[in-house]
């Protein structure tokens, strides 16, 4: 006979919580986690907003100054992706499982596990779908910051619930080169990041934003929903974790060399890049796969720069396509070319 | 280092002074080659784990002089905004990391074989190392034993 929680799926649901524990929860969660164990779900709100950063991105991608002025706390997280600013208008939620019964790819780790929060999404009258792997969106708006990792005998994948985005405070957060640059990422993401506000849907609540998941979840997995308290195990793990965010040295991360170029990605399908290499600075933004904008910086341009923005501007954003547009550009071409495939391989 | 045979199973490309992991699909190189006399040990993805692990962009390691123990993370891989830990096949203390690699993590991709993650300096190499596979007919027996586990998983194509 099969034991009591082997088709069951824990509900641990943290309510309101701080900016620390917010992130401590499901860590600690992940941690604790023993093989065999029942699937969890569990769902979390800060109660003060701050600034989530992926496990190996460099803290100098963040304007710590803004943050500091915005009072603004910044934390590590152990899962991939960029910079991104969480307030009490998110609700966070995690599908935890033993390791041993996550699938091998990333890719189909996200399909099994991120497609219950579509469907929940679509519940709430939204017709979101998974694309990009990791997104998960209203046509080319993004609704939902996830990522996933494994954390000792866990894995774990995280999405959140925007009711509503300050989009001008995410930009607000970023280390960006210049004012343009901010302008132009502050344009991408009020067309390409939206929230149930935003779509309609201002009066859904936390809860029935949670329910609609939980249902979601149980129905994927085939589990039997319970709602559940955290284990002593985990209780301790999460304050571990807790102490480890606090530490100088876990915030600023392992040690990551500087890069040329940056991709700063907005949504599955826009980005902006700023890159610069032997005195020829470069930005540009992207979008739907098609150069959007392009600003050149460079004293041996010599007046070329405006030439070549309107040559790759529109233009397919690969190598390839953006080639032939900037052969007849010569050495300058070639180092804007050199500078964009950059941009585009960055992360 | 020194270069050797390469064999292939299924389409995938080993090598044949290599040892194999089949926990972590990870491979061991020793400078000495012989078991007993291992000087360091570089360590790198074989390309069931360099694939299944998609496209990595970011690769961290834990600092030069650090110890760990067989199965403990030497370090971190990202890959679409998954984190994990890459788990060491064998006990050593870090003597080198591939800044290459970390340059380009995506370079473990494109040549699994070819990229090293961490030099290991050994500590049980006598008695971890012939824990990994080895002697080229056990090696293509596990690993198309994997390809095939993987195939049934839907991770990798026929």
């Amino acid at each position: 006979m099969k034991p009591a929680h082997s088709m069951s799926l824990r509900v641990v649901d943290a309510g309101s919580v701080s900016a620390l524990r917010s992130q401590a929860l499901w860590h600690g969660i992940a941690a604790a986690m023993q093989r065999g164990a029942a699937p969890t779900l569990s769902f979390c709100r800060p109660a003060e907003p701050y600034v989530g950063l992926g496990y190996h991105r460099r803290l100098d991608e963040i304007d710590l100054d803004a943050c500091r002025r915005l009072g603004l706390p910044v934390i590590r997280r152990q899962i991939g992706g960029g910079p991104v600013y969480l307030d009490s208008d998110q609700l966070f939620f995690q599908i935890t499982l033993p390791a041993e019964l996550a699938p091998p790819r990333v890719d189909h780790l996200y399909e099994r596990f991120l497609e219950p929060a579509a469907a929940a999404f679509r519940t709430l009258g939204l017709e979101v779908r998974r694309g990009g792997g990791n997104d998960l969106a209203v046509a080319d708006r993004k609704i939902s910051g996830t990522g996933a990792g494994r954390i000792e005998g866990g894995v774990t994948v995280v999405g959140n619930v925007l009711f509503r985005f300050p989009h001008r405070r995410m930009t607000e957060v970023l280390a960006l080169p210049s004012a343009r640059l901010r302008a132009e990422c502050l344009r991408l993401m009020r067309r390409h990041v939206t929230s149930l506000a935003a779509e309609g849907l201002a009066a859904t609540s936390a809860e029935a934003a949670t329910g609609a998941l939980v249902e979601a979840y149980a129905r994927a997995l085939g589990r039997r929903p319970v709602a559940a308290a955290l284990t002593a195990s985990e209780e301790a793990a999460i304050a571990g974790w807790e102490e480890r965010f606090r530490d100088p040295a876990w915030l600023a991360g392992p040690a990551q060399p500087a890069r040329g170029a940056r991709r700063i990605k907005v949504s599955a399908d826009a980005w902006i890049v700023t890159a610069r290499h032997s005195g020829m600075r470069l930005e540009a933004s992207a979008a739907g796969g098609k150069i959007e904008r392009l600003w050149l910086a460079a004293p041996s341009l010599n007046g070329a720069a405006a030439a070549i923005e309107r040559a790759v501007t529109g233009r397919p954003a690969t190598a390839e396509a953006l080639r032939p547009a900037l052969e007849p550009f010569g050495d300058d071409g070639r180092r804007v070319l050199e500078l964009l495939t950059l941009g585009l391989r960055a992360h | 280092m020194t270069t050797s045979a390469h064999f292939t199973v299924d389409g995938y490309r080993l090598a044949a002074d290599r040892y194999y992991d089949p926990e972590t699909h990870l491979w061991v190189e020793t400078a000495g080659g012989a078991v007993e006399t291992a000087g360091d040990a570089r360590c790198g993805f074989d390309p069931l784990g360099s694939e299944t692990s998609g496209d990595v962009v970011a690769l961290s390691f834990e600092p030069v002089g650090t110890r760990v123990g067989r199965g403990e993370a030497f370090g971190s891989l990202e890959a679409a905004k998954f984190v994990g830990p890459l788990l060491a096949p064998i006990s050593g203390t870090i003597r080198a990391h591939n800044g290459a690699v970390l340059a380009n993590p995506g370079l473990v991709n494109q040549d699994p074989l070819a990229h090293w993650l961490v030099a290991l300096a050994p500590e049980r190499a006598g008695e971890e190392l012939p824990l990994l596979l080895h002697e080229p007919d056990l090696v293509r027996s596990w690993f198309r034993g994997e390809i095939e586990r993987f195939r049934e998983k839907g991770a990798i194509a026929e």
